[in-house]
């Protein structure tokens, strides 16, 4: 008996010693607690002639785009003195405490004929204290793009990570004629056509350094693969063999472009080179394959094959080998996109008749639901893994959405008329 | 049969009455045992007419002198006379001139009594103090002194508020270990970050509550810079001594 108590003391002694951790105070705290972010309405540098519309689109643009990080709650407020302006003024921090926020955005602008001058400053409320300041100078049709890059800033400021609301999505419309490639900022604002081709053009992808864009088009009748640069309105094909060219995805480090080739009977994956050249196949399979998508890394590649009958993603490495299934779950599993942190992949199921957008990890694990309404397919990742962009219709024509990486915040981006599907997102 | 069972009879019968007699004869002269008892519900007053013990007014009626005690014999230690409702059961014969020698042997016997009961209590303390073997007072787990609560326990203290106010984080599990330095006016003078698990908004909390709390800080004490480790957890701060 005497030995099992002592045992018991040994066992139990050194254990309690490490859980105790003699010296340390433990005191409970609450927990997660949602920052409120105050946008206030830009003030008129200098007395300069106001224009109280742009002043609050560049204070929406702030309130948006902060709401959709998640990271904080964001309203618009309505300006407070500014006696001295922003560079002698002081802040009288009492009004917007008094009022719950714990963040302070705080700009001035100057327009000048065509040109616009924004200073904006992110201030601490809790501690009376600056945290970030840019001023940006430039045009009045940069207005927007200005809030955003500052909404990047305090993303920076707050997580460690720029956001990317100063990013691009692609997508296919059919607002300027068939099925065009457009272009429009993250929040659907500023949208243009890239091509007028009066044609099918489908699968826009971006270069990752964002200056280039490669798509498929009919525009000659047989599905090609094109790439043009956002700068001119030059398309050139890049892949015209015979049959499919369709589903094209840039590599990490843009040497190569991985698409699905039907030139040899069904659709396998290939790569080929940038300019189109050297062709290499990298899937044998009586199968069907397409939509090839790169990891982060460039070492592995996500396609969807029909090998064992219905639609599923697959996993192989770069050059084609150790090829394995992805997706168990579901009778078909299409759109594959790689997360930029690698570990995670989107892809649209079908399921009741509608396509639903799923998350899995990399390894197979963890497949979660992330939309539930209407048929939403196509997803694609922010630069920032932040966010999904996805087409989906939800009783009426189809819209780009995005949510973030959670599934949460689902919001209609896209504000033209017809149907906006396909979205691919850009780099920063 | 018919003769034992009568003669059985007789001789219980017999015994019977000689124990019936024997009483008589003898009769009990153990005094009835005294019976104590406090009324916790209803609380003794000095003057029931006053109401309770703990008011006090202009209209209260000065209670009156407590009454003299009944008995030489009854124990010191027992509660007040007050409370006693059963008597001795005997009656003592009373001997005016040696009241006051009586009066002046019980009061010095009280307070014998009283002087025995705090020894023994103060022994008991000691006794414990002894078994704890930390020779501190307080709660066994307290990080206070007897001096009172130290200057960790005040920057502890000064930061678990501030964190109130802006914690925030993105992590599933967030963790930063501050090495704080403050200085002989109180100041956050260097603030090191000595591990984090990677969260950036959680590491921006923790430094919106430093400067939160380095606002209001009193100097240390002895005029000595302080620095300590400081743990924070969304549940929890926990602080340990480099």
């Amino acid at each position: 008996m005497k030995l099992f108590l002592s045992l018991i003391v040994l066992i139990v002694l050194p254990t309690t010693a490490l859980c105790a951790q003699a010296g340390y105070i433990e005191v409970t705290a609450p927990g997660n607690r949602q920052l409120k972010l105050a946008a206030e309405i830009p003030h008129a540098q200098n007395n300069a002639a106001a224009n109280t519309s742009a002043a609050k689109e560049m204070a929406d643009v702030i309130a948006f785009d902060m709401n959709m990080s998640g990271t904080v709650t964001a309203d618009v407020g309505d300006p407070l003195p500014l006696a001295g302006g922003l560079m002698f003024g002081a802040t009288n921090f009492a009004p917007w405490l008094a009022a719950g926020f714990d963040l302070l955005v705080r700009g001035e602008y100057s327009i000048t004929g065509d040109d616009l001058t924004v200073e904006f400053r992110l201030y601490d409320v809790l501690n009376n204290k600056m945290m970030t300041a840019k001023r940006y100078l430039g045009k009045n049709r940069d207005l927007r793009r200005f809030a955003h890059s500052f909404c990047d800033e305090i993303l920076q400021q707050m997580t460690g990570g720029r956001g990317p609301f100063t990013s691009h999505i692609a997508f296919i419309s059919t607002q300027y004629g068939n099925k065009e490639v457009a272009i429009m900022d993250w929040d659907g604002h500023n949208s243009l056509p890239l091509t007028r081709n009066g044609s099918i053009n489908l699968n826009p992808d971006f270069s990752p350094d964002g200056r280039e864009l490669i798509f498929t088009s009919y525009k000659r009748g047989n599905p090609d693969l094109y790439k043009r640069a956002l700068s001119n309105t030059v398309e050139i094909p890049l892949s015209r063999h015979k049959g499919l060219n369709i589903t094209g995805s840039w590599s990490p480090d843009g040497a190569k472009i991985a698409l699905s080739l039907s030139k040899d009977g069904n659709a396998e994956i290939y790569t080929i080179a940038r300019d189109g050249s050297n062709p290499q196949r990298l899937t044998v399979s009586p199968a069907i394959e397409v939509s090839p998508v790169w990891s982060p890394d460039g070492s592995h590649i996500a396609f969807v094959s029909d090998r064992l009958g219905k639609p599923q993603i697959f996993v192989m490495d770069a050059n084609g080998g150790n090829v394995r299934r992805l997706t168990t779950a579901g009778a078909y599993n299409v759109n594959p996109r790689w997360s930029p942190k690698g570990d995670r992949i989107a892809y649209a199921r079908m399921q009741g008749g509608a396509f639903q957008i799923y998350v899995i990890n990399a390894d197979g694990s963890g497949d979660t639901q992330l939309t539930t309404t209407g048929s939403s397919e196509n997803p694609a990742w922010s630069p920032d893994g932040r966010f999904i962009a996805f087409s989906s219709k939800r009783g009426g024509p189809a819209a780009i959405y995005v949510m973030r990486a959670d599934g949460s915040g689902q919001t209609r981006v896209s504000q033209g008329k017809g149907n906006a599907t396909q979205p691919a997102w850009s780099s920063r | 049969m018919g003769v034992s069972f009568v003669i059985s009879t007789v001789i219980h019968l017999a015994v019977f009455l000689l124990l019936l007699w024997w009483g008589q004869l003898f009769p009990s002269t153990r005094a009835a045992e005294e019976t104590y008892y406090v009324d916790v519900v209803n609380l003794p007053v000095a003057n029931p007419r006053a109401g309770s013990p703990t008011q006090k007014g202009d209209n209260a009626e000065a209670p009156p002198s407590p009454p003299a005690p009944e008995s030489p014999l009854s124990m010191p230690s027992q509660p007040n006379t007050k409370g006693r409702t059963a008597t001795t059961g005997k009656s003592e014969k009373q001997d005016t001139s040696s009241d006051a020698a009586f009066a002046e042997r019980m009061a010095k016997l009280e307070s014998k009594a009283e002087s025995q009961h705090q020894e023994a209590t103060l022994e008991q303390l000691r006794k414990k103090l002894k078994l704890s073997g930390s020779g501190r007072a307080g709660m066994p787990a307290g990080s206070g002194s007897e001096a009172g609560s130290d200057y960790t326990a005040y920057v502890q203290s000064r930061l678990k508020d501030a964190f109130y106010q802006t914690i925030n984080y993105s992590s599933k599990n967030p963790e930063v270990i501050v090495h704080l330095f403050i200085d002989t006016d109180g100041k956050v003078i260097r603030q090191k970050f000595e591990k984090s698990n990677g969260d950036a908004t959680f590491e921006l909390a923790v430094q919106r509550a430093i400067e939160k709390a380095g606002d209001k800080l009193v100097p240390p004490p002895n005029r000595k810079v302080f620095d300590g480790l400081f743990r924070f957890t969304p549940k929890s701060i926990t602080h340990n001594k480099p």
